[in-house]
Formats: C-alpha cells, sequence, structure tokens
C-alpha cells in the first residue's frame, strides 16, 4: 500500500515538475528565443514535425496551436517535440491555413508570454527525400564522411554511402537526374573508385577520365534524357586565407566542361567551353535539355589575382539528339560589369527560373560569408536578389523540388561553421518566403552535431542502393573507361 | 571467509597480498608512471548529458560499454582520477572473475583470476584502448554470471542464446567472450545435451556481427572487434577461456589444484607480466604525450624542464622545446643547444600519412604564434581524426580561437556543447564572461594583438608566409619575428634570414642573440661588406675576431669538423657547416 503511494507521489511530482502550468505572466513583444528560427514561415503539408527548444534558461513552456481545425495546447520543458501522429492531424487538417503558435515560457522563475507567430502550410508539398552528405568541415583532409538519405515526412535517415567501409576514400556530392532517385550519381574517389552511376538501382562504375582531359569529373548534372551527363574537369588548388572571414580559398588554374554519353561512354565538349583563354565550370542542362548553362570567367594570375577572378553566368545551345553544341554564347549574368562571381546555377523544373550563388570572387563559396542566392525569372530576366532569404552568412549550394515550389540551400547562418540545409518556398507568383532548417527529431541535434550537411539534393523517391552496396561495387567492380568521341 | 562446499575460500596470507600489493602497484602505475596517457584520453573524448548524444551511441555495436566507459573516462580529468578509475574498475573486474570462478567450480585456484586482469591492465597502457572495452569484457563476465545461475538446462540453453542475440548490441565484440563462456562452462558441467545450443552459439557468435555490419556500417574486421581497434583486446579473454579449458582438462585427474609450488610460479609469472607491462610502455609517446599536455597548459618552463631532462632526438619533442623558448624570449639563445632536425622540429607538417597524435600537435604553434585560421584548420582537423571525432580539448581550443578571432556565434556553438559537460561548465562561464568583457580582459587583448590584420592566400605548408604575414600585420610580435630567423637559421638559409632581421630586427632596440650575431658574420663576409656595415650590426668584436679564427681553422680543416668540434660546436658556424640532414 505505501508502495504504492509512493509511486503515485513520484509520478504526481514527475508529471506536474514537468508541465507547469503559467501563472503571474510578463507580457512581451519580442518573439520567443526558439531554436531552430520557426518564427511566422510557410512550411509544406508534408514536413516532418517542428520541433524547436527555447534558449534563455527555459525550464517550462506552454505551447498554444491555434488552427481553423485543429487547437491544442502543449506544456513541454525547454525542448518542444511534437507526436508525429498528432503533427501529421495538424498540417493535414490545417493545410491552405495558418496557424498561430503562442508561447508562454518560465525563465530564471518568471512566466513570460511572447508574441505569437505563425506557420502557414501550403498543399505545396516538398520532394519527400532529401540527400546530403556529412562532413567535417575540415577545409583540406576528410577522415569520416557519409552520403545520407532523409526523409523530410519522417527523421528516418538512412546512408547511402559510408567512406568507412570504402577504406575512407573520398566520396563527392550525390546528385539526382530529373529529382528522380531511380536515376543518380556519385564520385567515389582513390583507389578502386569512380563515378557510382545508379540507373533503376543497377549500379556502374565509370572512370570518367578520358585521355587529355584535365581531371576526372567534377561538378556534374544530368541531361533530362538521362543519356548525357555534363560535368566540370578542374584542376583544383586550395589555399588558406589570414582573416577570419574566409577560413579557405579553392580555386581553378584550369578547368573545361565535357559531356559523357553514359550509353556508349563517349567524351564530347565544344572549343567554346574549353581551353586555357577562360575559365569554365559548374554546368547544368536546362529543364528541356536545349541549353547548357554554366559559369566561366577569363583566366588570371594565381593566387595573386583571386579577387578579380569573377565568374559569369553563361549559357550555350545544346543539340541532344545528334550531341552538338551552339556556336554561340550567351552571358546571363555578367560578373565583371556586376563586380559578383557567379556559382551552382541550377534550373527549377518548370523552367521559368535559375537559382544560383553570388559571391565577390572565385569558385568557391562555401566559406565566403557574403555569399547569397539570387533567381532570375528566365521569362522576364529579372533578378531577385532573395532578400528574405539570404543571411549574412555563407548561403550555396542549392536544389529545386519537383514541384518548382520548393527549394533547398545549405546555409552556415547558425555558426558560421556548420552548413545546414534550409527550405525555401516560391509561390505561384514567384515570390520567395522566409526559409526554415530541416527539423530534427531531438531540437539539440544542430546544437551537439559537429558535421556539416553538404549538398543537399531532393529527390521524389528513395534511392535503390546503400552503404554496402557501394562498399560490394568498389570492392568487386572494374571501372568503365571513357574515350573521346 | 569461509563458505560451503560452493563457495571459494578467500584468507590465505599469500592471495591477500598479492591481490593488495598488484592493486596498489596499479595505481601507483597509472598515477605516476603514465599519466599523460590517460589525460590525453581523457582530452580526446568528449562526453555530454544529452539525450541525442545517448542515443549516438546505439549507432555502434556494444553502446552500454561504450557509454559506460566514455562515462567513467571523463573522470580522468581529475588528477590522478584515471588512476582511480582503472584500478577500482580492474578491482571490480577482479571481484566479477572470482565469482565466475566460482561458478565454474574452482575453489582452490581462485588466484588464476588475476592473470586476465593483468592482461587487461597491459592493454590500458596503450592510447587507442578505450575503457569501454574493459567494460565490455566485465559486462561478459556479469552475464555470463547471470546465465552460470541457471540451474535447468534447457532454460539455460534458451537464454544464453537470447542474451548472446542481444549483447552484441550491449557489448559489442565482448559477446564472443561471453558465448566462449557459455559453452565452456556447460562442458564443465558435463552438459553434454546443450550441444545444439552450443552449435547455436556458434552460429550467432559469427554471423551477428556480419549480419549487423551493414546496420552499425562497419567492415567485417570492425563488426568482429568493435568497440577495440586490435585482437589484442581480446588478451583477457584469451587468458579467461585458457584457465576454464585447463581446468576441464584437470578436473579429471585433479592435478590443477592450488599448491604452495603453483603458488611461486603464479608469483613468478605475475612478476614477469608486471615488468611486461612496464616494458611495454611507449616510452617516446609518453615523454611526448607529457610536453603536449604541459604545452597546452602553458607551462613553459616545465616544458623545458622537461624537454632538458629528457634529452630526445625527436622532430616533435624538438617543437615542443621550440614553443616552449619561444614563449619564454629564448629561442634564438637555446636554439641549438638541443637537437635540431634542421627545421623539422619548428613546423608538423600534416600530410596523408600524419599519425592522429601528430595532428593534434601541428595547431599549438599557430595558435600561440596568432595565426588564427591555422590555428583553426590544425584543431578541425585533429577533431576530425580523434577517436570518435570529438574532443573536449579540441573544442575548447576551437571556442578560444572563434573568441579571438571575434566570431561569437561559432563560440556559443562550442560553449553549448561544453555546457552540456561535467567538468567543462565552468570553463564555459569563464569563456562567456571573457566574451562580454571584450577587449577588456588581459587575455583576449594579448592574443588579439598578434592576430592577422590583412588577408593573404597560403598553402598549408607554407611556414615562411604564415610567419611574415604575423609580423607584418604586428611588427611587434617578436615571438614570430624570433620564429622566422630561427627557421631560416636551422635550414641554413642565411639569405632570408639577412633579409628578414635587415628588415624587421636591426633597426629595433632588441638584444642581439649570439646565434644571430654568428649568422650575421656568415651573411655578411658572403656579401663581403665594408667595415661601416659590419659597424651597423653591432656585433662585439670579440665575436668577430672568434669567427675570423675559426674560418682561418675551417679553411684549414678542408671540410674535417672533428677538429673544430670541441671549440665551435656550440656556434652556429659549425652548425652551418657540419649539420647535415638524416636521408
Amino acid at each position: 500500500m505505501m508502495k504504492k503511494w509512493i509511486i503515485h507521489i513520484l509520478l504526481f511530482v514527475f508529471v506536474f515538475s514537468a508541465c507547469e502550468r503559467p501563472s503571474s505572466i510578463v507580457e512581451s513583444d519580442a518573439l520567443p528565443p526558439i531554436y531552430p528560427d520557426y518564427t511566422n514561415i510557410v512550411i509544406p503539408v508534408n514536413i516532418a514535425p517542428l520541433n524547436f527548444l527555447l534558449r534563455d534558461s527555459v525550464e517550462s513552456t506552454e505551447i498554444v496551436i491555434e488552427g481553423k481545425n485543429n487547437s491544442f495546447t502543449m506544456y513541454e520543458d525547454e525542448i518542444v517535440q511534437f507526436s508525429e501522429k498528432k503533427w501529421k492531424r495538424l498540417v493535414t487538417s490545417e493545410s491552405g491555413n495558418k496557424i498561430t503558435i503562442r508561447i508562454t515560457a518560465k525563465s530564471n522563475g518568471k512566466w513570460i508570454r511572447y508574441a505569437p507567430f505563425y506557420w502557414k502550410i501550403v498543399p505545396d508539398k516538398l520532394d519527400p527525400y532529401l540527400s546530403y552528405r556529412l562532413i567535417e568541415p575540415g577545409y583540406e583532409v576528410w577522415n569520416k564522411i557519409q552520403l545520407c538519405e532523409r526523409r523530410i515526412e519522417t527523421f528516418d535517415e538512412c546512408v547511402l554511402a559510408d567512406n568507412n567501409l570504402t577504406d575512407g576514400s573520398c566520396m563527392n556530392c550525390h546528385i539526382y537526374g530529373n529529382q528522380d532517385a531511380s536515376l543518380s550519381m556519385f564520385h567515389l574517389r582513390g583507389k578502386n573508385g569512380g563515378t557510382i552511376l545508379n540507373r533503376d538501382g543497377k549500379l556502374r562504375k565509370i572512370n570518367t577520365k578520358a585521355e587529355g582531359q584535365i581531371s576526372p569529373a567534377i561538378y556534374g548534372n544530368f541531361h533530362p534524357s538521362g543519356k548525357y551527363a555534363v560535368f566540370s574537369t578542374n584542376t583544383i588548388i586550395p589555399e588558406f586565407h589570414s582573416l577570419k572571414n574566409e577560413r579557405l580559398e579553392v580555386y581553378d588554374t584550369e578547368s573545361d566542361i565535357i559531356i559523357i554519353d553514359l550509353e556508349s561512354n563517349k567524351v564530347f565538349s565544344s572549343p567554346l567551353l574549353s581551353g586555357k583563354a577562360n575559365l569554365e565550370t559548374f554546368p547544368v542542362f536546362s529543364t528541356d535539355g536545349a541549353k547548357l548553362y554554366f559559369c566561366t570567367a577569363p583566366a588570371v594570375p594565381l593566387p595573386d589575382s583571386v579577387r578579380s577572378l569573377k565568374y559569369n553566368l553563361c549559357s550555350i545551345d545544346f543539340h541532344a539528339s545528334n550531341g552538338s553544341f551552339g556556336t554561340q554564347i550567351d552571358t546571363l549574368f555578367n560578373g565583371i560589369e556586376q563586380n559578383k562571381s557567379v556559382c551552382h546555377p541550377k534550373t527549377s523544373p518548370d523552367g521559368h527560373f535559375l537559382l544560383y550563388t553570388v559571391a565577390d570572387y572565385g569558385t568557391f563559396p562555401i566559406w565566403h560569408q557574403e555569399t547569397d542566392l539570387q533567381m532570375i525569372d528566365l521569362r522576364t530576366g529579372n533578378i531577385d536578389s532573395l532578400t528574405i532569404v539570404n543571411s549574412d552568412r555563407s548561403d550555396s549550394y542549392h536544389s529545386w523540388s519537383s514541384n518548382s515550389r520548393w527549394f533547398v540551400f545549405a546555409s552556415k547562418r547558425d555558426d558560421g561553421l556548420y552548413g545546414k540545409p534550409y527550405f525555401c518556398y516560391v509561390d505561384k507568383n514567384g515570390e520567395v518566403h522566409k526559409p526554415f532548417v530541416l527539423p530534427q527529431r531531438n531540437p539539440t541535434k544542430y546544437d551537439n552535431f559537429l558535421k556539416s550537411f553538404n549538398i543537399p539534393e531532393l529527390s521524389k523517391g528513395p534511392v535503390p542502393f546503400n552503404a554496402v552496396d557501394i562498399e560490394k561495387i568498389r570492392k568487386e567492380q572494374i571501372a568503365e573507361t571513357v574515350s573521346n568521341r | 571467509m569461509v563458505g560451503n562446499q560452493d563457495e571459494i575460500r578467500i584468507g590465505g596470507l599469500f592471495e591477500l597480498a598479492l591481490i593488495l600489493i598488484l592493486g596498489v602497484s596499479c595505481l601507483l602505475f597509472f598515477l605516476y608512471v603514465i599519466p599523460y596517457h590517460l589525460l590525453y584520453e581523457e582530452q580526446m573524448q568528449l562526453f555530454l548529458f544529452s539525450s541525442d548524444y545517448f542515443l549516438s551511441y546505439f549507432s555502434k555495436p556494444g553502446w552500454l560499454a561504450c557509454y559506460i566507459g566514455d562515462f567513467l573516462t571523463q573522470f580522468y580529468y581529475i588528477k590522478g582520477g584515471g588512476a582511480i578509475v582503472i584500478s577500482g574498475v580492474l578491482g571490480v573486474v577482479l571481484l566479477m572473475l572470482f565469482l565466475v570462478f566460482s561458478r565454474v567450480g574452482k575453489r582452490d585456484s581462485w588466484l588464476y583470476i588475476v592473470l586476465p586482469v593483468l592482461a587487461l591492465w597491459f592493454l590500458h597502457t596503450e592510447t587507442n584502448y578505450r575503457l569501454s572495452s574493459t567494460i565490455a569484457f566485465f559486462l561478459a563476465l556479469f552475464f555470463f554470471l547471470l546465465y552460470s545461475l541457471i540451474q535447468k538446462q534447457h532454460k539455460a540453453g534458451i537464454t544464453g542464446l537470447l542474451l548472446s542475440i542481444f549483447l552484441y548490441s550491449f557489448i559489442g565484440s565482448h559477446f564472443l567472450t561471453f558465448i566462449f563462456l557459455v559453452v565452456i562452462f556447460d562442458l564443465s558441467k558435463r552438459r553434454y545435451s546443450s550441444f545444439p545450443y552450443w552449435l547455436f552459439l556458434v552460429v550467432i557468435g559469427i554471423c551477428c556481427p556480419l549480419f549487423c555490419r551493414e546496420y552499425y556500417l562497419l567492415t567485417v574486421r570492425q563488426a568482429f572487434l568493435y568497440p577495440m581497434n586490435t585482437l589484442y583486446g581480446f588478451l583477457p579473454s584469451l587468458f579467461l577461456v585458457g584457465l576454464f579449458m585447463i581446468y576441464i582438462l584437470s578436473s579429471d585427474n585433479k592435478s590443477f589444484r592450488y599448491q604452495q609450488k603453483e603458488s611461486g610460479i603464479l608469483l613468478l609469472f605475475t612478476v614477469a607480466f608486471m615488468a611486461g607491462i612496464f616494458l611495454n610502455i611507449n616510452q617516446t609517446r609518453e615523454k611526448l604525450l607529457s610536453l603536449d599536455i604541459e604545452t597546452y597548459s602553458e607551462n613553459w618552463e616545465k616544458v623545458s624542464r622537461k624537454a632538458e631532462s629528457y634529452q630526445m632526438k625527436n622532430p616533435v619533442a624538438t617543437y615542443f622545446t621550440n614553443i616552449a623558448w619561444m614563449k619564454q624570449g629564448i629561442l634564438p639563445d637555446k636554439l641549438l643547444s638541443c637537437y635540431q632536425p634542421f627545421s623539422e622540429g619548428m613546423f608538423i607538417p600534416v600530410g596523408p600519412h600524419s599519425n592522429p597524435l601528430e595532428i593534434t600537435f601541428s595547431g599549438e604553434i599557430y595558435y600561440q604564434l596568432g595565426d588564427m585560421n591555422m590555428a583553426q584548420h590544425s584543431t578541425m582537423l585533429a577533431m576530425t581524426f580523434s577517436p570518435q571525432s570529438r574532443s573536449a580539448r579540441l573544442i575548447k581550443r576551437l571556442a578560444e580561437i572563434n573568441l579571438v578571432i571575434g566570431d561569437t556565434a561559432a563560440v556559443n556553438k562550442y560553449l553549448r556543447i561544453l555546457d552540456k559537460t561535467l567538468f567543462y561548465t565552468s570553463y564555459a562561464s569563464n569563456m562567456r564572461t571573457i566574451m562580454e568583457e571584450g577587449e577588456q580582459n588581459p587575455w583576449l587583448m594579448q592574443k588579439r594583438s598578434l592576430i592577422a590584420t590583412y588577408d593573404t592566400l597560403r598553402t598549408a605548408a607554407d611556414a615562411t608566409a604564415s610567419l611574415t604575414m604575423l609580423i607584418e600585420s604586428n611588427p611587434s610580435n617578436k615571438a614570430a619575428l624570433d620564429y622566422l630567423l630561427c627557421y631560416h637559421l636551422l635550414n641554413k638559409n642565411i639569405p632570408s634570414f639577412m633579409e628578414a632581421f635587415d628588415k624587421w630586427y636591426k633597426e629595433k632596440e632588441y638584444p642581439l642573440p649570439k646565434f644571430y650575431s654568428e649568422a650575421l658574420l656568415i651573411g655578411l663576409a658572403q656579401k663581403k661588406v665594408s667595415a661601416k656595415t659590419l659597424e651597423s650590426y653591432h656585433i662585439p668584436n670579440e665575436l668577430t675576431a672568434t669567427f675570423m679564427t675559426y674560418t682561418k681553422r675551417y679553411q684549414e680543416a678542408e671540410g674535417n669538423g672533428v677538429g673544430l668540434q670541441k671549440d665551435y660546436g656550440d656556434t652556429y658556424w659549425f652548425y652551418y657547416h657540419y649539420a647535415q640532414k638524416k636521408k
């Protein structure tokens, strides 16, 4: 009997110490000190629960969620985690609506009611899978690298490749063709390496260095047909800055663009995309595959003139039927005139927009704090500087969702060192909204995590291979070779 | 203590004395013989009180053993904590072995259980052997003990199978120890009808790591070893299994009994094993760790003293010595009084073949000089290559570097991590105080006075670019200037030495160290300068005269330095002419 009472008392103390109710509340005009910053954002109907924590030594929290069809109150400590079922019900029932979140928190013995904020839930879905590379921001050398795929509707994450299983070899970004997981690739460097090409789960390993080429394939993109892939080939030099703002500079002393016919393993290029006079890099196909966008800069003496290395955003016609190029290069963004340098162009799947990165100079914007995203409306040529999207730290690599309503990008806005994936909504009028970071089951994860989320890419489905498949292909398969056309 | 027939009798003076001596020896050994080694282990891990940190242990086998092991390792932070923790854990393992032995039925020869414990002691002398592995061994014994208490054969068989499946997740590869013990125990109890269970156990022992490695993302070798790195980790299991096997084989003819003769053998074996442990210590590594940790603590005089007493011919030892001398302002005076392998003892180059220790050490010089971007690069690399890619010491260093360069967002990131530790919360709060004080804080003001004021690009290996940038940023950074001048001297690069001297040293009212004067005389002689120019360097006349004598004798010696060594062995001239790089 005594034991039963003790259990009841303990339960009562436990429940009510964790879920204290507010009293003697002080009103505040400030937004609550929540991390990640999920205040006043647009979210897709299929996002995982936006769990967050409260800074400023918060002990207890009351969270009131008010929607048109679904409202509830939660009592938590400083960490607010929604049950996945409850969250699913909330976002489904409030799809298209704006919900209000009111937070009252107890900090240093005082209850404070903060200004409310909203979540606008839009029915436009985000592609449900996100791949990224997890790597320590060690600038130059790697030890543990994983390519991961996260389901953004839940918190499930699986590892696509782990360099512990590949003798510690370096792995580059994993990219999809047409946001479709049945067509993807990444480069596995080092001994027994090659470009791993996944087509419907069948894996191929290709040595992408043809004779006379500067290097194996580096930055790449699939043609919408899946027949071709375009790559840059670069001689990459890493060097260190002495001032804090830009820790590492990576530049190319030479670079060209090549196309690989993935059916015949033939490589070809154009004199307009290669040669010593200009540096060409970051090639991508347009949505219809009829154009090739890329960045190019006149070669300058390096490293001395690195600050005058400004990449233009250009395009050239491409004829997929016979694998030939146009005879003229068009400039969409003149880096020298604008005193900026362009990287990472990506066209939206509906062909309306082209998103890219701009930095003050160079071709490695990851450590440039001034790096921002910009977007050209390809129908009008207007440039949107995406003020609401950008931060005072590096906002760089990005990828579109298949419905063109969302894009994901890597940003170091939290601490300047560790990149995280942020999602941004582009409404039907082409207006962008405040981005939000990929939610985690435990919101303290980002605080404790010592790796960067590198090269985030969205896809419509899960990739059909895993880390052990990559271990096997590395060990067992001899790389196919490519040759010049 | 006297027990019934199934219990063991303790009380023999010899046994108790041996255990006591071993325990005290173990404590003293870790307290005085390899204390830096344990401190380093603690510094290279980071234990957080956080649920997501706890959950991260489930990504590898042996989560329970690893969590307990890492929890206990954080106490190495306290002076003597490492020795107490390891001795205590080994004591508990000894007790567990005693209980296990009693279950097997050895009533007379229980003292043999010191052998697996000695093996554990031996393993703990390695820096890459984790306490988690010892905990895993202990847990294997503990679960075996539970198993051995089950009387009914089939119930025991099924329990053994179920336990072994879960144990891989709980304790990692030491679940194989459990499996071996179960089979041997059943054999000793003549439970021959358990044969099918043994077969299943062996199958589980082989298949479990093979199947689970896909989830844990481990290679086949790692899957059978984790949390250990080498097969040596199974040494205590090998001893234990060996003892049990001997017991089984000897139980019929009663020869495996604890007798006086055997006690002598056991004593001899123990002494030999302990001698082996002492001999096995990597003295070079221990000395380097002592220099590293004292350098990290900025105990410059202690570093100099230790280095001088060690007299090591090791570039890393020279590196720490040079840093300490630089910080004390005596580098140019003492430069050639220790082993100097050209400029290899000035910076530690980091490359694909560098070991984690070298990578960890490499950032110290940049931090002390004020090149914070290079210090940050080295620290990030060291973190990447630390055993679990998270280290309390390196997180602290990253916080300090970012505080010095004024990146408060990054500082807060690292301090939030340290807030979740047991021993570094006060450090985090001190750092926050410094952050609030800003340049009013003397430490921060001093550190910021050294950092770069302009931007330049350089490769990681370009030490002179780093030093030049620091001097040009802050011409009063004499430590960087001395380091650059000494760097040129050690490389026998007299033109660069002269250029740097003329540019930054000559016009300052710095005293002229002997080695600089000697090097200047070489440079000025090579340039064949006028007497007036020579005078402008304020080199003592006696030294110039000695140089003339040396030059004459050097020419007469025709390249043979033996005759010159006695009189000029401590001069830069002798180093310049006769020091050679080892091939």
